[in-house]
């Protein structure tokens, strides 16, 4: 499933404020985290839908992936499922 | 789809940009409970024609309605507060300190701006489900203290439902709660005017609780589609209710008098966190005196209702120090 690196930007909220991902990850408005495998695929078990395409619905998230680590955005993850 | 409990669930919110059109989720708000959803008086056709049992149904127009009720955190209740019957200031740079007074706005709109009213989108997630209701705004509202913790329940008004089959559940994010409890609160008295001292807090309130309700009501109107066309707001009946210790006369008296009395509730949990509520002419409406028990303290269950004071910002304000910025 590869990892996934996600951004957080919330212009109503200070930079830096805490945001709980509800068993995601904690991230600080402003910043990115790096998702691993494991988490992700927890979390399309438990939720019935894909991290990727659920953080798509989410206007606060972009993507920030770094292709050379083998990280991919959201999207080109979710167009190769057919999700796009 | 197996069965799911409350807890799996959640609520987020977002401004609306244009009244009644979707927006999708920016803010997630933490709910004790929920109970608003689609709302139609379907048409059962009466119509005889030998049976006494109705024969045909017809869909008829809808809408949005029902209450959240929510523990008080300015970081997101200001976002409902905007949706309210409203006039709105802001000042400040990081926490934000927003005044909300009562506007006679007829009908609720939206717009962009930190002193314009604003619509809501309101997503909720009910076991993995997605509802999409748009045109939501707050028909009435309360504050009160509860279990020691500030809350409110705010009654919803919408216009329509646009979700449909397959909408994919968002990723909820929530900030860390900043809730209101014990020791955070103060209850003031004063003599009614338009700028009160309220220099030292009540020491026998038991309970408080501010209901505003400016009775908002859907408007369905004959249009081509069955949602509801606008939102109007009615006569505002603005109450406070509160239970204190019976210790002399005078409030009795006052209820006799009709005499007019100043209200305050301040709530400070710290610098970036506080609701200041304040009443500034309010009559005693009921004010029950009893023996209630043996056991039992004298008390009242006191209902005192909000009006006009000449000279006053409004009939009451409610202002919200918050480190959300509303743009």
């Amino acid at each position: 499933m590869g990892k996934l690196t996600i951004r957080y930007n919330n212009p109503d909220l200070p930079k830096g404020t805490e945001i709980d991902i509800p068993g995601v990850a904690l991230i600080k408005n402003g910043s990115q985290v790096t998702v691993e495998d494991d988490v992700l695929e927890r979390y399309e078990a438990e939720n019935g839908v894909s991290l990727e395409k659920a953080l798509a619905e989410n206007p606060n998230f972009a993507n920030a992936p770094d292709e050379t680590k083998g990280e991919k955005s959201a999207a080109k993850v979710a167009a190769e499922r057919g999700e796009a | 789809m197996a069965p799911g409990i409350g807890g799996g669930g959640f609520v987020g919110i977002a401004h609306e940009t244009t009244y009644g059109t979707y927006v999708a989720p920016t803010v997630y708000v933490p709910v004790l409970s929920e109970s608003f959803g689609y709302n139609e008086d379907k048409y059962f056709s009466p119509a005889i024609r030998k049976s006494t049992v109705v024969n045909d149904v017809a869909q008829n127009y809808y809408s949005i309605q029902g209450d959240i009720d929510v523990d008080v955190d300015p970081a997101t209740w200001v976002y409902f507060m905007y949706a309210a019957r409203h006039s709105i200031t802001k000042t400040g740079s990081g926490p934000y300190v927003y005044t909300f007074v009562p506007s006679a706005t007829a009908s609720a709109s939206t717009g962009a701006g930190a002193t314009v009213a604003k619509s809501l989108s309101v997503t909720v997630v009910r076991n993995g489900v997605v509802f999409k209701y748009v045109g939501c705004v707050v028909g009435s509202f309360n504050i009160r203290i509860e279990d020691g913790t500030l809350k409110s329940s705010m009654t919803m008004v919408g216009l329509g439902d646009v979700s449909a089959g397959g909408d994919t559940p968002p990723t909820p994010t929530f900030t860390a709660p900043a809730i209101m409890g014990a020791g955070a609160h103060q209850i003031y008295l004063d003599t009614a005017g338009s700028s009160p001292a309220f220099a030292s807090p009540s020491t026998t309130f038991n309970s408080f609780t501010a209901t505003i309700n400016n009775n908002g009501a859907p408007r369905n109107r004959i249009v081509a589609s069955r949602q509801a066309s606008a939102i109007v707001w009615g006569e505002g009946e603005y109450m406070v209710t509160a239970n204190f210790d019976f210790e002399t006369r005078g409030d009795y008296d006052n209820v006799i008098n009709a005499t007019a009395r100043a209200l305050r509730m301040y709530s400070n949990l710290d610098a970036n966190n506080q609701v200041d509520f304040k009443a500034f002419r309010s009559i005693y409406n009921t004010y029950p005196i009893n023996l209630p028990g043996i056991g039992d303290v004298v008390a009242a269950d006191a209902e005192l209702r909000i009006v006009n004071q000449a000279g006053a910002v409004g009939p009451y304000s409610l202002v919200v120090t918050s480190p959300t910025t509303i743009t």
